[in-house]
């Protein structure tokens, strides 16, 4: 431990010995620092919970004195400091010179995946510089880690860190189709987890994650049900080219993937706005056909139904042709049972649409 | 499902050393059992006679040692209509000479026989003067009739692949459900069948099918089978190589490359062919290099070859890392293939590179045409891989070029009112490419164009693509179906499907299977047999009566005298238990696939209530990894044999565990299965479970030698009380059990016989037109001694025997046909035994046991058990001596029925893999290879009936 480390985690406690120190579910902020360095598994990872978890004005006050347990002999220290200094987020800026051997160099494939998790959330969304560079080049070389559970928590830190990372962008591409020819098999959980983090982390990288979009296209038709960040990513990266609406309509159309996915699909073309015009006859048809909500539970119809909507509010001018259909569903009638397929609020929703629509139809 | 990794490790023995003199070679039966000579004349003919109270003496002489039956008929009712009666007493059957069986004397060309006056369930015959006599010399098997249509345009399974040539179009098809043989038939461009050319028909000498397998049966007599030997023989029957469930394209596009048919196999990589009259080399057996995939996906390869025949490109379809490349190839195996165009796992819209190609062809100028689906455009390549055109078509799948014209036809889909729809445009050639016309909701997911034909004729096969969810495809898979282009439209010429229920009429009961499941039940009383758990057709008019849906997941079915159908339930699907119905008793109930019946229960009289049924057999079935347990047998009284397998083992649970689950563990490594898939670990958890509520959860009592785990056979009587409680330990798996009167259990065990020292047929197996030799597996048909136990003992056993047994091995414990595994440590002892016979497959050596056969018992005690490894049936006597084998190697059309088959009446039945048989006094039924389903009348070489004068 570096001396400077030592003086602030000194004065940190002589401090709250002038005052009064600060608790934590009863106990003093450095009883559960100390608890963190438990024999006791249990114990530790109740430490790692609590400190993890305490507000953000103590997190200036918990840095010091848990940096030090980052350095410890032991790997279970390591591990659990890295997680409560991640939950500290940008406070434990100073961890990173020490979270970053870590990452590279441990054995211990928990500790190198607790590592880069940490980095991402430190880092979040910080602006560029030669720090957050190194650390974009560690997390880069960890996206070929032997272990998944790495490789998945160095992607993910990636698109935690957002623009700043974009180094990152081209090594996406790996992880996007990292064991795919596993693909629907129980062992290929553990890779679409990577793949996961890897779209996820595309669409925070915006329209600088461009030249993945074939890619992404390719992912969404092999397992967009199941992977709703591909679709994501898709919407936050743009209508790159003329593809990408018929292919998110041919995969919506599909309709198996259930409605998590087709909602997330609604809200990429939300951000389309006009340029999913091509999408607005589908629209048209999801809105007269209740059968093809295709789902039973009422939250997720009530989702879905409100993101079409929105989406026909922001569609440019043609989605005026669905102005009759919207009107309906404001004022359906279920006409079978008690049991209503609309919502008040999805009733709200499609009076607000129609209101919005009629407006344009006036102007 | 099968466990191909298993069966086929290191299948192959060395040649030399494996000397096959005539005098050693091996037959399926061991002295004293003996074969029937084929000399089938009275020398006296049968007379009766009164020699006491309810005792008739009949007698009668014969020229040769053939096999005889002797029978009480009843000629006042005649089911058959052929003038014999109905059976009311069995009063003997077998192979005269040293080794007949009672009540015939050794020995004797001249029998006595008596008759007590009794029938068969052991009540006085009220009239006995007016029963006959019926003496009948050599069994003869005829041709009858096929059930559920013979057309060839029925084809096995599924669809999975067309090619159109310059003198036909040629359907490739196999079975579903990952059990793939592989058929070809070859068809007219009208739409006739020319015929079977895979399976090679039965006329082809054998040296037209090199690189194929085959199995020296007999000294110099060699039966046809796949290059693996063993996949072919034990487990699904598959002759095409990569053809297999395992390899297997879901679909493939067949190219036809001169006078050869190309498809392509992924694990491992193999560009392979066949010749368009059926004929095979070395090198298309083997495959060529194509590129290998690894995982689990079943990925579709699209073959088009160059017009100058050098060249095969391919694109792959459902396999990530092989898309968005067209792969370029050899056709005829030189050098490796070469990505070509576009970068294999990098998709892209940019010129020259893909996003999911869906369809390829050439023209005849040689220019490449692909489907570029996900960028919504085909793209058109010269000879060279240089772009030269592409035009946008939406999600363009399946596309062909027309050799003559070079129109374009292409499946995509459309958007009409917000609806995707199948579409099928033709375009016009190369230099326009513009569209002619379109047909709304034609298309397929198999597509051939024939050239040739007076106008163009697309052939599709499988479903027309779907643009809905998976919910909203629930419809019959769709045959093939022939459009022509008429006048600027697309006209229906031909459907397979409707020829074949046309063919069929009433009696049609949609597509074969071609998979491994269907099986055959006949039951005796009433002449009917029982097909694929449903389908219930009258024996002597061949029509289908309608369907007995089942009442609950059951594994296997027997009946008795009184007419009562017994039913093995599956412990993994539904509940441990055999259940009793009365068909009698039927009820009609709506059924909107036509007639089906309901029969009510008719409970063991010591029966429990479990299961929603009112009294059943409580068996001892433990499921798991072995879910389907096959063997339940019921006597003409009503006594009940059922395979139980036990799994539970304390003390070594993890070891039957590894046992148990020596199938999968394959699978699960593949990733194919994950422990929370896993059977076997839930009924353990059930295990656990009921020994928390105190109930005791059977296992084998520990002893030397015997097997602790596997299949196990007991005997209840006909009230539901157990009589011998695991009559049968044999272990491993049994496949196939039945009962006689006597109380004798007949089953297979999945173990070879040993023939000096190997397991039988070790090295005469082997691979056309090479050295190599291969020992196949094969399993074991036991009888028990009457109501005795019997005991398979092992060497290598979890309670050492020791002393080990002071004589020769009868059997062999084999995971594997190698041999490493073939010491002596893999030897196994059978205890109660009256004899066994060798060769019956198909049976699997490990892991799980999805159905492989079941031996037919009828009530002459004749045995009918299936011999893949000849194309046989063997039919034994209740001694174990040799009947006769019956048929021979033969595809579809040298079938019975078939165009070069028997005609009814004729004894030359071809077959090809025949699994389940059944047996009535009249008729022998079996399913073969899941494409028909055969019925043979059992006639007699000669034949005498004589009166019985009361007293």
């Amino acid at each position: 431990m570096r001396n400077a480390e030592w003086v602030v985690a000194v004065l940190a406690c002589l401090c709250w010995a002038e005052e009064a120190e600060p608790e934590l579910e009863g106990k003093p902020l450095s009883q559960w620092v100390r608890q963190l360095r438990s024999d006791n598994r249990g114990l530790q990872v109740r430490a790692a919970r609590t400190l993890g978890a305490a507000p953000g004005e103590l997190h200036a006050g918990i840095v010091p004195l848990v940096l030090p347990v980052l350095k410890s002999e032991r790997e279970n220290d390591k591990f659990a400091a890295a997680q409560v200094l991640g939950e500290c987020g940008p406070a434990a800026r100073k961890a990173v010179p020490d979270l970053l051997p870590m990452l590279e160099g441990t054995q211990y494939e928990r500790n190198r995946a607790a590592a880069a998790k940490a980095l991402g959330q430190i880092l979040k969304e910080a602006k560029p510089d030669a720090e957050i560079a190194k650390v974009t080049e560690a997390l880069i070389v960890a996206f070929r880690d032997k272990y998944s559970d790495v490789r998945r928590e160095a992607v993910k830190a990636c698109g935690v860190i957002g623009l700043a990372a974009k180094a990152c962008i081209p090594h996406l591409k790996t992880p996007l189709a990292q064991g795919d020819q596993l693909l629907g098999s129980h062992q290929d959980q553990e890779y679409r987890l990577v793949r996961r983090a890897a779209a996820w982390t595309c669409g925070r990288m915006g329209p600088l994650a461009a030249g993945h979009m074939d890619l992404l296209i390719s992912r969404m038709h092999a397992e967009g049900q199941h992977c709703p960040e591909i679709v994501e990513a898709i919407g936050l990266i743009g209508p790159v080219h003329d593809n990408v609406v018929p292919n998110i309509l041919d995969k919506m159309e599909q309709k198996d993937g259930g409605t998590v996915w087709q909602t997330e699909s609604w809200q990429a073309l939300q951000r389309f706005g006009a340029k999913a015009e091509a999408v607005l006859p589908f629209a048209k048809r999801f809105i007269t056909e209740p059968r093809f909500y295709g789902t039973n539970n009422s939250r997720e119809r009530e989702a879905l139904v409100i993101e079409v909507l929105r989406f026909l509010r922001v569609a440019g001018p043609k989605a005026v042709d669905c102005l009759p259909q919207v009107e309906n569903l404001a004022n359906y009638k279920y006409p079978y049972n008690e049991e209503d397929d609309m919502t008040p609020v999805m009733r709200k929703e499609a009076a607000k649409t129609a209101a919005i629509l009629k407006e344009r139809v006036g102007k | 499902m099968n466990n191909r990794t298993m069966l086929t490790a290191a299948a192959l023995v060395a040649a030399t050393g494996l000397a096959t003199a005539a005098d050693g070679f091996p037959k399926p039966y061991s002295p004293p059992c003996v074969e029937r000579e084929n000399v089938f004349a009275f020398t006296e003919k049968p007379s009766v006679r009164s020699v006491g109270s309810d005792r008739y003496e009949i007698t009668f002489a014969v020229k040769g040692y053939c096999d005889v039956t002797v029978g009480i008929m009843d000629p006042s009712r005649d089911l058959t209509g052929w003038g014999h009666g109905t059976v009311v007493r069995h009063l003997a059957s077998g192979v005269l000479g040293p080794n007949a069986p009672a009540p015939f004397q050794k020995n004797s060309l001249k029998q006595v026989v008596y008759w007590n006056g009794k029938d068969d369930l052991d009540e006085y015959v009220r009239e006995p003067g007016k029963m006959r006599v019926r003496v009948m010399l050599g069994l003869k098997p005829v041709f009858d009739k096929r059930l559920g249509g013979s057309s060839p345009h029925n084809l096995p399974g599924e669809t999975w692949g067309l090619a159109a040539s310059p003198d036909g179009v040629y359907v490739f098809s196999g079975g579903g459900e990952g059990f793939h043989h592989g058929t070809v038939r070859k068809f007219s461009r009208e739409g006739g069948c020319l015929g079977t050319i895979f399976p090679p028909p039965a006329s082809m000498p054998l040296e037209k099918s090199a690189g194929m397998g085959f199995i020296e049966h007999e000294p110099g007599t060699r039966t046809r089978h796949g290059r693996d030997v063993q996949y072919s023989v034990a487990a699904d029957g598959g002759l095409m190589p990569g053809v297999d469930g395992v390899g297997v394209p879901r679909r493939c596009q067949v190219a036809a490359v001169g006078n050869r048919l190309l498809y392509a196999s992924f694990k491992p990589g193999a560009l392979r062919y066949i010749y368009t009259d059926g004929s095979t080399d070395a090198k298309g057996q083997e495959g060529m290099p194509f590129p290998s995939v690894s995982g689990l996906a079943y990925p579709c390869p699209l073959l088009a070859a160059s017009p100058d025949g050098k060249w095969v490109y391919s694109v792959v379809v459902n396999h990530e890392p092989l898309a968005h490349v067209v792969v370029r190839a050899s056709a005829q195996g030189d050098g490796p293939p070469a990505m070509f165009i576009g970068t294999a796992g990098k998709p892209g819209g940019g010129e020259g590179q893909f996003n999911g190609p869906a369809g390829i062809d050439c023209d005849a100028q040689g220019r490449i045409y692909v489907s570029d689906s996900r960028n919504n455009r085909i793209q058109v390549f010269s000879p060279d891989g240089g772009l030269l055109k592409a035009i946008q078509v939406s999600g363009p799948g399946l596309l062909r070029v027309h050799q003559k014209t070079g129109a374009v036809y292409v499946q995509h889909s459309a958007r009409v009112e917000g609806r995707s729809i199948a579409r099928l445009t033709k375009f016009a050639a190369f230099g326009q490419l513009t569209e002619e016309f379109h047909v709304d909701g034609v298309g397929g997911e198999h597509m051939a164009l024939d050239s040739w034909s007076a106008k163009p004729r697309l052939w599709l096969a499988g479903d027309t693509p779907s643009f809905e969810s998976r919910s909203d495809r629930d419809r019959p898979r769709q045959g093939v179906r022939v459009h022509e282009e008429d006048g600027g439209t697309l006209r229906l010429a031909l459907s397979f499907d409707a020829v074949a229920q046309k063919e069929a009429g009433e009696n049609y009961i949609g597509p074969w299977g071609g998979n491994v499941f269907d099986k055959v039940w006949c039951d005796p009383v009433r002449e009917q047999v029982y097909y694929r758990w449903s389908h219930v057709f009258d024996l002597r008019t061949g029509k289908l009566l309608g369907a007995y849906p089942k009442p609950c997941a059951y594994d296997d079915a027997a009946f008795d005298k009184r007419g009562y159908m017994h039913l093995h339930f599956n412990p993994c699907f539904f509940g441990q238990g055999v259940g009793r119905v009365d068909p009698s008793r039927a009820t009609l109930v709506d059924n909107a696939r036509g007639r089906a019946f309901r029969y009510p229960e008719v409970p063991y009289d010591y029966g429990v209530e479990a299961l929603g049924w009112r009294g059943i057999l409580p068996t001892k079935d433990q499921g798991g990894a072995k879910g389907f347990q096959d063997g339940l047998g019921v006597n003409m009284r009503g006594d009940v044999a059922s395979q139980c397998n036990i799994y539970y083992v304390p003390k070594w649970e993890d070891e039957v565990r590894a046992d148990a689950l020596a199938g999968n563990e394959a699978r699960m490594k593949a990733g194919q299965w994950s422990e929370e898939q896993n059977l076997y670990d839930a009924w353990l958890r059930k295990v656990a479970e009921a020994q928390k509520r105190g109930e005791e959860v059977y296992a084998i009592r520990h002893r030397p030698g015997v097997p602790l785990s596997g299949g196990t056979v007991w005997v209840y009587d006909r009230t539901g009380e157990v009589k011998r409680p695991c009559a049968v330990l044999a272990g491993d798996l049994i496949n196939g059990v039945q009962i006689d009167e006597d109380l004798a259990v007949y089953f297979v065990n999945a173990r070879p016989k040993v023939h000096g020292g190997k397991p039988f047929l070790y090295g005469k197996g082997g691979i056309l037109g090479t050295n190599a030799r291969i020992a196949p597996f094969t399993g074991t048909l036991i009888k028990t001694k009457p109501n005795q136990e019997c005991r398979v003992l092992l060497a290598r056993s979890k309670v050492k025997l020791d002393p080990l047994p002071d004589r020769p091995p009868d059997l062999m414990a084999l995971d594997f046909m190698d041999d490493a595994y073939m010491g002596k440590g893999s030897w196994c002892w059978v205890e109660g035994a009256e004899w066994l016979y060798a060769g019956v497959s198909p049976i699997t050596s490990v892991g799980c046991s999805c159905p492989r056969q079941h031996l037919g018992l009828d009530w002459y005690k004749r045995v009918y058990v299936p011999e893949a490894y000849r194309r046989s049936i063997g039919i034994l006597d209740t001694n174990g001596n040799l009947v006769m084998h019956l048929g021979r190697y033969g595809n579809f059309d040298d079938a019975p029925g078939g165009e070069r088959g028997a005609k009814p009446g004729g004894e030359d039945i071809g077959m090809m893999l025949v699994r389940f048989i059944s047996a009535t006094d009249n008729y022998l039924v079996y399913g073969d290879w899941d494409e028909k389903l055969v019925v043979l009348k059992l006639a007699y070489q000669a034949e005498e009936t004589a009166p019985i004068k009361a007293e």
